[in-house]
């Protein structure tokens, strides 16, 4: 059984217009996956189809083996947890700790204290259980709206732009985290427009335009079309767009393969 | 967003409402505002509602306003019940019932007919001081913002299981709404206030950035309102 | 570690602010000279004090932000902490990270004339120079429309468009590409290169990495914890080693062209010039 399936979904606007159009397609459990296309291209509105906060107009969605449709937002989420791009709009409480347990009193979890330290724990921040959410700097703030979400151990992970904002050492551990979570059968999926962090993690990559999935398959192959680039209006990341231009076979998977191969290039010129 | 929340600050309607001067708008919804609040017998009350009605039929929007009244009619009959339980006449309790309604239509009407801009043109013509015009045309050009950070805020709280277990529940996560709400609307506030003192307003003044969180407050208040109205 | 330079636009002399009721300096010590008519690029992390910076510049800091200052910033010679906010906005534009902040009129029309109006021109003659600026930035269209009706390409436009007006010749944005997707960022950046080279606008933008700005930049100032850990010209700062490796130390991290060019450097086969695109790399690797 897959974890998220997409049905024939379309979605349209009141004042008319679609935001998806007959999109159609499924997720495995443990499975990460990100979406990638410019805004306006539909993925922050397949990513609030994922915990119901918006119900297709036609077609389904099915998470679970639940059928969103008859779901409440606040049913869905105890399986799907919903990173949102900005903190800010998000954290209330006294304390980091309390931030992080609200999920789990919600969903009424056996210790929702201790769910909420190992969530802390797990983002890193540890150290900041009793500061005030408001106090913490930007990307502590990010990690903790993760974190808030990470305590109640939803099966389905969505993240809308987890990158934004953050610095080298914080992207790379989130890649590792990412990874982990993966590795536990927990379904990843998340919406970026940073092509750089999406080609190193190396997942499923889905990029959409204009309301329609214009390509789907592993990052390497996805990032490097340039077709599937201009429609979903993103730049093929530096080791794509060098892999292409040489006429590779295989595109450099990091900065030495890369090396190699502009070595290669210039000592075969030079001979 | 709310019809109300549409017609103010969207795409102008399209009627002979829509286009008349805005004082005159101002000062028909004013009137129409004003005196339910002087009127005593029903006939006059349901008098002041046809007008309303006709005037936003006219401006094609009697749709909207239908819309807007919904949770006014519930508490209307809510204040008509709890005056008659007090011991007024029958009459009485309706009146006053009515005069919410038709205050509150009056208001949508207004809203619905008249834009924001129109609203500082008006300020304007009546020699309202530059400052306080700005101050009350800013607090108008954020509601519908306070009220889309509203709804993300909500929209994030549900996602985190608020509301899960029920009305009661749903009551006790209400700081989850009310802090976030509250911090964004000081940081706006302090921007907005950056944002003038930069434009000039202000200059050699000491600064204030208390005038604009007050602004907010109110934008914040109306936006919550209107919100509550969906 | 900066000498004066020819023609300062921006001059920072052993600045340090703390902002009031906080313990720790938001800057110590800093010393900048930033030249006229070029495209700085101020990269660091949250906390590293940008944010500071360029309030330090528009005078929202002393005079907004109060808190202990010492040392002193130049903005065209006139000092900032002589002089009122109004006054440097005449020569300084400041374009928000969230310019939905500073959009205030009811219509985008009425925004750009804002600034002109406060200071004195009459309306008839502010919409037209108004709808002048819009038109040049492409957003002419969206004259009558109301701010929050428009996407965050649009609104950031049309923010630059209410900054120029005022005909300043500073212009600073707090990490305009935070909000944007990369086609948008592309597009502001080809606005901001034009806007560089039309009307020789000094442009301070802060970013918290690199891309898409240092492509463009003339100059660029690493901050770290309220202090200038880096400054020099892009290609000065990527080709040395250790200045590539204290970036990443502060987490700001360097373009993918640019460990090519090192990694090849280590394998003893060195490159004319620094790339800084893909372009520039596969250009100077045929060559």
């Amino acid at each position: 059984m897959s974890a998220i399936e997409f049905d024939g979904v379309w979605y349209s606007y009141r004042d008319g217009g679609y935001a998806l159009s007959d999109v159609t397609f499924s997720v495995k459990a443990g499975e990460a996956v990100a979406i990638v296309g410019h805004n306006g291209s539909g993925k922050t509105t397949l990513l609030r189809h994922l915990n119901g906060l918006v119900k297709p107009t036609r077609g389904t969605v099915t998470i679970l083996g639940m059928d969103t449709k008859g779901i409440s937002v606040s049913r869905l989420s105890r399986s799907v947890g919903l990173v949102f791009q900005n903190p800010r709009n998000q954290l209330f409480a006294q304390t980091a700790l309390e931030e992080a347990a609200f999920g789990p009193r919600n969903f009424k979890l056996k210790d929702p204290v201790e769910a909420a330290r190992s969530a802390l724990s797990e983002m890193r921040l540890a150290g900041h259980e009793s500061r005030s959410p408001l106090s913490l700097s930007g990307g502590e703030q990010k990690r903790l709206s993760i974190a808030a979400v990470l305590s109640w151990s939803p099966r389905i992970l969505a993240l809308d732009e987890p990158t934004v904002g953050q610095g080298l050492h914080d992207k790379m551990r989130l890649l590792g985290l990412i990874r982990l979570w993966s590795s536990r059968g927990i379904t990843v999926v998340i919406a970026s427009h940073d092509v750089e962090f999406i080609w190193r993690l190396n997942p499923r990559v889905i990029a959409m335009s204009g309301g329609s999935i214009v390509a789907d398959g592993p990052a390497h192959d996805v990032l490097s079309d340039e077709e599937a680039a201009r429609s979903a209006g993103f730049r093929p990341p530096q080791l794509a767009e060098i892999g292409n231009a040489l006429g590779l076979r295989e595109i450099p998977g990091d900065i030495e393969e890369a090396a190699d191969a502009l070595t290669h290039l210039m000592r075969g010129v030079r001979r | 967003m709310t019809a109300a929340i549409r017609s103010l600050y969207g795409a102008r309607g399209n009627s002979p409402v829509h286009g008349a001067d805005p004082r005159c708008k101002l000062l028909l919804s004013l009137i129409l505002f004003v005196s339910p609040l002087l009127s005593y017998g029903i006939i006059p009350l349901v008098m002041d509602y046809a007008i309303v009605i006709s005037t936003a039929a006219v401006g094609r929007a009697a749709a909207s306003l239908m819309k807007l009244q919904l949770p006014a009619v519930g508490i209307s009959a809510v204040i008509s019940a709890s005056e008659m339980l007090a011991g007024y006449r029958a009459s009485v309790a309706a009146a006053t019932g009515l005069r919410f309604l038709d205050i509150v239509a009056a208001a949508s009407l207004f809203y619905l007919i008249t834009s924001v801009d129109e609203v500082g043109d008006v300020l304007a013509w009546l020699r309202v001081p530059r400052e306080a015009s700005i101050w009350i045309t800013i607090s108008l050009r954020f509601v519908p913002i306070l009220a889309r950070d509203l709804s993300q805020i909500a929209e994030s709280q549900s996602s985190r299981g608020m509301g899960a277990g029920g009305f009661l529940d749903w009551l006790r996560g209400l700081p989850s709404l009310v802090t976030p709400a509250i911090a964004t609307s000081l940081i706006r506030g302090r921007e907005v206030a950056e944002a003038l003192e930069i434009r000039g307003y202000y200059a050699g003044r000491p600064p204030g950035g208390g005038r604009w969180l007050c602004a907010l407050g109110i934008a914040a208040a109306i936006a919550m309102t209107l919100t509550a109205a969906i | 570690m900066p000498s004066g330079c020819a023609r300062p636009a921006v001059e920072f002399t052993k600045f340090s602010f703390t902002y009031r009721g906080s313990a720790v300096p938001a800057l110590r010590d800093i010393d900048l000279c930033l030249e006229a008519g070029e495209l700085h690029l101020i990269v660091g992390g949250s906390g590293s004090g940008k944010t500071s910076l360029i309030r330090s510049i528009i005078g929202l800091i002393p005079h907004f932000y109060e808190g202990d200052v010492e040392g002193d910033v130049r903005v065209m010679g006139e000092s900032v902490a002589g002089s009122s906010i109004g006054d440097l906005a005449k020569r300084v534009g400041y374009v928000f990270q969230d310019p939905e902040n500073q959009l205030l009129a009811a219509t985008v029309g009425r925004d750009v004339s804002m600034s002109l109006e406060a200071g004195g021109t009459p309306p008839d003659i502010a919409e037209g120079i108004s709808r002048g600026i819009l038109r040049k930035l492409g957003v002419d269209h969206l004259f009558d429309r109301s701010p929050h009706e428009l996407s965050d390409g649009q609104r950031q436009r049309v923010a630059i468009a209410g900054e120029i007006a005022r005909a300043p010749r500073i212009l600073l944005l707090d990490e305009p590409s935070s909000m944007l997707d990369p086609r948008a960022t592309a597009e502001l950046m080809a606005m901001l290169k034009e806007l560089k080279m039309r009307e020789g606008l000094t442009m301070i933008v802060v970013e918290h990495r690199l891309e898409p700005a240092i492509a463009l930049a003339d100059n660029v100032v690493a901050l770290r914890d309220g202090g200038v850990m880096l400054s020099g010209a892009p290609r000065d700062l990527l080709g040395d080693w250790m200045s590539v490796a204290e970036l990443k130390s502060a987490g700001v991290s360097t373009p993918p062209v640019v460990q090519i060019y090192h990694s090849l450097k280590h394998r003893g086969i060195d490159i004319a010039r620094v790339p800084l695109s893909v372009d520039e790399l596969l250009s100077e690797v045929r060559a």
